[in-house]
């Protein structure tokens, strides 16, 4: 672990606390569950290339779990495509920082918010980067229950159909979905054998460990074949009361849960 | 129409590798001149509506031009929420190509007619509907897309199409082209009280009638309209007291749909007379012809009556 991507998960997670907090919002349990993973890709220019939201030449980073959104405006704040005032209007009325990824957000590429729709246009984007000889790479963040939509899976056969080397797939396996757990909603599993089988490329990694993601997103990167990438994570990681919590999917913090999770995020 | 649309795209794919035509599978002896022409930019997504859709929604975003085939409802109904988010949301220049306009399919059963999907498509903000009414239209929409690249959802009937006499000069956003006899006799005996707006490809026979019972009154295609071009066409529809709609379309959300209603938002007071597929049509399977032929006898009738008015 980095002290760079260290301090920025910990800045990722505060500013998302503080976003769902002001705007009573939902979904910080979906949003502390991928910090790390962003904390990594941030701070790690050989796995994500992101100098600037214009950059022709960036990776493209799609949220198709748009519901996590507070976590990349927050990590897009700390890159500085805009600043803390600015992400402050989350939640305002015709802010463009709504409570699902919005394109109009400096550094999001598109808009999402219904699952089952970001790794289609990732494919399209791959395809597209290909077709002009351009090495940036493409990678779709995506939720464990969003694996039951049949979309993906139509998408993961044509991507490892036209051996799409340049799509990596981050799957957000906290096993919670809205409801209940996943494999007591409709389960998913044995989700890397399913991976395997539809072609790709796949590995398992410890969500919250910066070592293990940084190097298990080059290999994706390096990789000659479409990439998944199962992240195991904890829904509400670094906050004790949210951890595995459905609830979190939902509520939003009080005053004093926003103040005893800051004091857990800073270790106090 | 489908070999005029494959002709342009082969024709401008020549010059312009940012054209991709993409289809889910269909197309049989139709699109094999852009595929062997055209191998990189062509592909076939399989049996997967949604996967393509949003696949275009991919390429148009880094700035490609995706061209999605498939018949009626398929790409329409089947990724309507692809279309809606991806798409029209983020005004991508995906150009969503049907074959097979309303009951072209007849015989294939109600899966394959499309009869609704114009009530779809024309809900969505930035969505041009483009419905030709012979090939010549085709090729000018295109260009015009072109010029002007935004969502469109381009709804071709499917083949045999008659080339008509229309009005010359160029195609834009809400203008109406009016056909005129042939051989054509471009007159000024037109009436301004009544006019009539056909639909794709129903226009040459609606055409036929008019000409036929009431050559005064004016006829006219619509090729680029939908929400985008509402206030345009509302501008010249109001310039007559009676606009008389043909389509092959249920009432519901069709072209006459969004004439009464544009006309309603607009505080306009004009009598609407739309023609289109009964309800009833829903599950009833045979030939095209058959399937349309109280809507057509319907309107002949009408126009019989008008030619006994004058001053109509």
């Amino acid at each position: 672990m980095t002290s760079a991507s260290n301090e920025a998960a910990k800045k990722i997670r505060e500013l998302s606390l503080r976003l769902v907090h002001k705007a009573k919002a939902s979904h910080i349990g979906s949003a502390l569950s991928i910090a790390d993973l962003l904390a990594v890709m941030i701070t790690a220019p050989d796995i994500f290339n992101l100098r600037s939201p214009d950059d022709p030449n960036r990776d493209r980073l799609l949220l198709s779990k748009g519901h996590a959104c507070v976590a990349l405006y927050s990590a897009l704040c700390i890159k500085g495509f805009f600043n803390v005032d600015d992400l402050m209007t989350y939640g305002d009325d015709y802010s463009a920082f709504m409570n699902h990824a919005s394109h109009h957000v400096p550094g999001v590429e598109i808009s999402t918010g219904a699952l089952g729709h970001a790794l289609s246009i990732g494919c399209g984007k791959a395809l597209a980067a290909r077709s002009r000889g351009e090495s940036w790479h493409t990678y779709v963040i995506l939720s464990d229950g969003e694996m039951q939509e049949g979309s993906n899976w139509e998408a993961l056969m044509f991507a490892a159909h036209h051996l799409l080397s340049n799509l990596t797939i981050i799957i957000d396996y906290n096993n919670l979905q809205s409801l209940t757990t996943v494999e007591n909603t409709l389960s998913i599993s044995p989700l890397e054998d399913k991976f395997k089988a539809f072609g790709w490329k796949v590995s398992s990694v410890a969500g919250h460990c910066h070592d293990e993601l940084h190097q298990s997103l080059l290999e994706a990167k390096k990789c000659k074949y479409p990439y998944a990438l199962i992240m195991k994570t904890i829904k509400g990681k670094g906050v004790s009361f949210m951890e595995e919590r459905v609830e979190w999917h939902y509520k939003s913090p009080s005053d004093d849960e926003l103040n005893k999770a800051l004091l857990e995020i800073h270790g106090k | 129409m489908r070999s005029a649309l494959i002709q342009w795209l082969v024709s401008k794919c020549v010059a312009d590798k940012r054209i991709h035509l993409l289809t889910a599978d269909l197309g049989y002896s139709v699109v094999e001149p852009f595929q062997a022409a055209f191998a990189e930019q062509f592909i076939n997504v399989g049996v997967a509506e949604q996967n393509m859709t949003g696949i275009a929604a991919g390429m148009a975003s880094e700035s490609l031009l995706p061209y999605t085939y498939s018949i009626g409802i398929f790409p329409t109904f089947r990724c309507a929420e692809q279309i809606r988010n991806d798409i029209d949301y983020h005004k991508l220049p995906v150009v969503t190509c049907t074959v097979g306009s309303g009951v072209a399919y007849g015989s294939l059963g109600y899966s394959h007619h499309a009869i609704q999907d114009i009530s779809l498509m024309r809900s969505l903000p930035n969505m041009v509907i483009a419905t030709p009414s012979d090939p010549e239209q085709v090729i000018e929409i295109l260009n015009w897309h072109y010029d002007n690249p935004c969502p469109m959802y381009l709804r071709l009937h499917k083949a045999g199409e008659v080339s008509l006499v229309r009005e010359s000069g160029l195609l834009d956003l809400g203008v109406m082209q009016q056909i005129y006899p042939d051989p054509a006799e471009i007159s000024d005996i037109y009436t301004h009280k009544t006019c009539i707006i056909a639909v794709g490809f129903t226009a040459a026979k609606a055409a036929a009638l008019v000409h036929k019972y009431t050559p005064h009154i004016p006829i006219y295609t619509v090729p680029l309209w939908g929400r985008p071009a509402l206030n345009k066409i509302i501008d010249k529809a109001k310039g007559f007291q009676t606009i008389i709609t043909v389509e092959d379309h249920v009432l519901e959300g069709g072209f006459g749909s969004y004439v009464m209603e544009g006309l309603a938002a607009f505080q306009e007071s004009r009598v609407v007379i739309p023609f289109t597929l009964d309800s009833n049509v829903v599950g009833k399977v045979a030939k095209e012809q058959i399937l349309l032929e109280p809507l057509f006898r319907k309107l002949e009738s009408t126009l019989q009556g008008l030619a006994q008015v004058s001053g109509s």
